[in-house]
């Protein structure tokens, strides 16, 4: 809210001797890449969180019933590729010469849609919902489908607003997946238009011993201007946290009270 | 409600496995074989782009026959995404190797093709001085074409005009940092809202010499006036410097916070150091000028000397997946020889992109889509580029005749293999990078921590990169002669 000038003078202050909407202004002229970065990122988030949850639910509800066969091995199978996992070369080479995801917006939702450290944080959760209630649902006719939206999915509640928070979250800051896959100026996340900025800046500074090459730092927008994208860009994700608070507190403790 | 949200989602579900697939179907889209992908580090929101590849390919159909297909990477991502693709074997033709991701590197990795025999048989390989060659060879063999622009850059020491004016200091009987503490002085106490110098921007003694050898790392420099290679912290420049730094602090010349800021852009793009550095070389003054909105002059010095490191600066490399090298040869061939084609993608479509003041002299429109910033240096031959309004007359004449006087090092064509000292380069640089910030600050005196330095230093293993550059500089220079 200072402008730059103050700014670079006085520095910065509680209360802004010289205020100026400047760096806003700067920000909005030319918004077209921001607003584009906006709806893909609010696009995936959100598909990518729903798409997420669901899936991952529907996952891990099965694994808690003791009559599914073989559900340790699928666990086996799970836990499996926490440990190991392929490593970025070839999930490089599996997403974009095969499944041909490279500069579509289905690269932030498809690749990242499992995680099995949540599947697991599920899992232990709907272990502990009495299955008295679901075996009495059965006696009333109820299909597992039938079960699993009706009963489990409300009974969930503060396991499923946790993960969904933290997917949430870690999708709209998610900006390395624009940065490796995202060709289209048009497709990229609004984390990454900041990260951009903080990576030219190290581009500069570590190439300053290089003196073949000429330093542009006209490129690099001002100290203000950096500051009012930083707002622009968190303002969603602060907005989403205390809707998702009153079961956030209950969901942080999922998994860490046994017995 | 449960069951309409039941419905919502299956719905949700549904539609995007739907759209999944088809997207997978549309970006199914294969260049053929006469298309020529090429992968430049630039601003990569560029809509006007598609625009100006129309033209380019009017040029190049005409000429050898192919399209090309021009893609952007931001500059700051270009190291990762390109290893990633060269990695993977992704569909390319032609990338800029360089400062962002080195030509060692991409030998090391075996990630480009020979080209030697096609560069061989074309206009450009005679238009490239043979030394600047010689220093792109690796075991006889050619993997990227240098790009011509300055090959030669020292260091000039920038100074603000109006500042120079006003407390009027004779630059030319300016003979080392010395000789501006009195300039320094009288701006401490008139300017408070300046700051006389950029914490670091100053070198001890005369100009130091030492800065022009080839430096490998930052961290070993080779002395062609004894043949040896020699840690550059222990160079008499080295402590100098920091005395220096420390001296100017005190003096109050530098900002008193200069240990804790980590980036200061902001201040150099307002101005507000009158005194820094740049890349020695005609029009650098002027590109400051361009950057900051005030008039800056400039005096070199380091003078400049054609090394490995300026000639491998900025190329353009044809990757192993490439399908047709020879072609793709041919139209870097097209970009240093043809000045239509060379222009059209540094500045766009004439008319659209920017406005033609005189047969030499453009200006480019604003927000018009394409801009490659006038970075012309990036592919081609620079001295076929427009002048730009703060670019001064016959530039591309003094860089050439700068290039064809330049001082070659004794080394050119050397290149370090690296494999064997890995981990002691970066626990060195690790080192290296805690105290050349310290010592650019200025704030602590060198007599007290410059030992501590050295020591870790050697202790990171220095003397292992000393000797074994030095070892493969001795055998280059026995195979050489």
């Amino acid at each position: 809210m200072t402008d730059e000038k103050t700014l670079l003078y006085s520095g910065y202050q509680v209360i802004p001797s010289n205020f100026s909407l400047e760096a806003y202004k700067y920000v909005f002229k030319n918004p077209t890449t921001i607003i584009d970065a906006y709806k893909v990122t609010f696009a995936f988030s959100v598909i990518g969180t729903a798409l997420s949850v669901l899936l991952m639910a529907m996952l891990a509800y099965p694994l808690t019933k003791k009559e599914l066969k073989g559900r340790n091995f699928v666990s086996f199978l799970l836990f499996f590729t926490m440990l190991f996992s392929g490593g970025l070369v070839p999930s490089y080479i599996l997403i974009t010469r095969y499944l041909h995801l490279g500069d579509t917006i289905w690269v932030y939702i498809l690749p990242s849609m499992i995680s099995v450290w949540y599947t697991f944080m599920m899992r232990t959760f709907f272990n502990d919902l009495p299955k008295e209630i679901f075996e009495s649902a059965l006696v009333d006719g109820a299909g597992e489908f039938r079960i699993f939206f009706r009963m489990v999915i409300p009974l969930s509640k503060p396991v499923i607003a946790a993960v969904a928070l933290f997917i949430f979250l870690g999708k709209w800051n998610d900006w390395f997946t624009s940065l490796l896959y995202i060709n289209d100026p048009k497709l990229v996340s609004l984390q990454y238009l900041l990260q951009k900025i903080m990576n030219d800046i190290k581009l500069l500074s570590e190439n300053s011993g290089n003196m073949s090459i000429q330093k542009d730092t006209s490129s690099i927008p001002t100290e203000s201007v950096r500051m009012a994208m930083a707002i622009v860009v968190a303002g969603p994700a602060l907005l989403v946290f205390p809707f998702f608070q009153k079961y956030f507190v209950k969901g942080l403790t999922i998994g860490s009270v046994k017995g | 409600m449960k069951k309409v949200l039941k419905r919502v989602m299956s719905a949700l579900l549904c539609a995007t496995m739907l759209a999944g697939a088809m997207s997978l179907c549309a970006c199914e889209k294969k260049a053929d074989a006469e298309t020529l992908v090429w992968y430049m580090p630039a601003d990569a929101n560029q809509p006007g782009k598609d625009a100006v590849v129309e033209e380019i390919n009017k040029i190049t159909q005409e000429k050898i026959g192919v399209n090309i297909d021009l893609r952007f990477i931001d500059e700051s991502s270009y190291n990762q995404r390109l290893e990633m693709m060269l990695a993977s074997g992704e569909e390319m033709d032609l990338c800029f190797i360089g400062y962002l991701y080195t030509l060692q590197n991409a030998i090391r990795k075996e990630a480009l093709t020979d080209i030697t025999e096609y560069v061989k048989n074309l206009e450009v390989y005679d238009t490239i001085d043979e030394d600047i060659w010689k220093s792109c060879t690796y075991e006889g063999k050619l993997y990227a074409v240098p790009n011509i622009q300055i090959m030669s850059m020292g260091t000039a020491a920038v100074f603000r005009k109006d500042m120079v004016d006003k407390y009027g200091l004779d630059l030319d009987s300016v003979n080392s940092y010395n000789d501006l503490i009195p300039f320094f002085e009288k701006i401490r106490d008139n300017e408070p809202d300046l700051i006389p110098e950029r914490a670091g921007a100053c070198f001890a003694g005369e100009f130091d010499k030492t800065r022009t050898y080839d430096v490998f790392y930052d961290l070993v420099r080779y002395n062609p006036e004894n043949d040896k290679v020699e840690v550059s912290a222990e160079m008499p420049g080295g402590y100098n410097r920091a005395v220096l730094c420390h001296e100017f602090y005190q003096k109050g010349f530098v900002r008193k916070d200069a240990a804790t800021v980590t980036d200061d852009t902001a201040d150099l793009n307002a101005g507000r150091y009158v005194q820094t550095n740049d890349a020695s070389k005609p029009g650098d003054a002027e590109e400051r000028t361009r950057m900051t909105g005030h008039e800056y002059v400039s005096k070199e010095v380091v003078p400049g000397i054609m090394s490995y490191n300026t000639a491998t600066a900025t190329m353009l490399g044809v990757p192993l997946q490439s399908k047709n090298p020879e072609k793709a040869v041919e139209f870097i061939n097209l970009l240093h020889t043809d000045k239509d084609l060379y222009n059209l993608v540094v500045f766009g479509v004439e008319g659209v992109n920017y406005k033609k003041i005189s047969d030499e002299r453009v200006e480019r429109i604003e927000n018009s889509g394409y801009d490659m910033k006038a970075k012309g240096w990036k592919f081609g031959n620079q001295f076929n580029q427009y002048l730009t309004p703060e670019l001064p007359d016959g530039i591309w004449e003094k860089t050439k005749e700068i290039n064809d006087n330049a001082e070659r090092s004794e080394i050119l064509g050397f290149f370090l293999d690296d494999s064997m000292i890995t981990t002691e380069i970066s626990q060195c640089t690790k080192v290296r990078q805690e105290y050349s910030k310290r010592i650019s600050a200025g704030v602590e005196d060198p007599a007290e921590y410059y030992d501590e330095y050295l020591d870790k230093l050697k202790k990171a293993g220095v003397y292992t990169i000393r000797d074994e550059v030095q070892r493969q500089i001795d055998e280059f220079k026995k195979n050489n002669n």
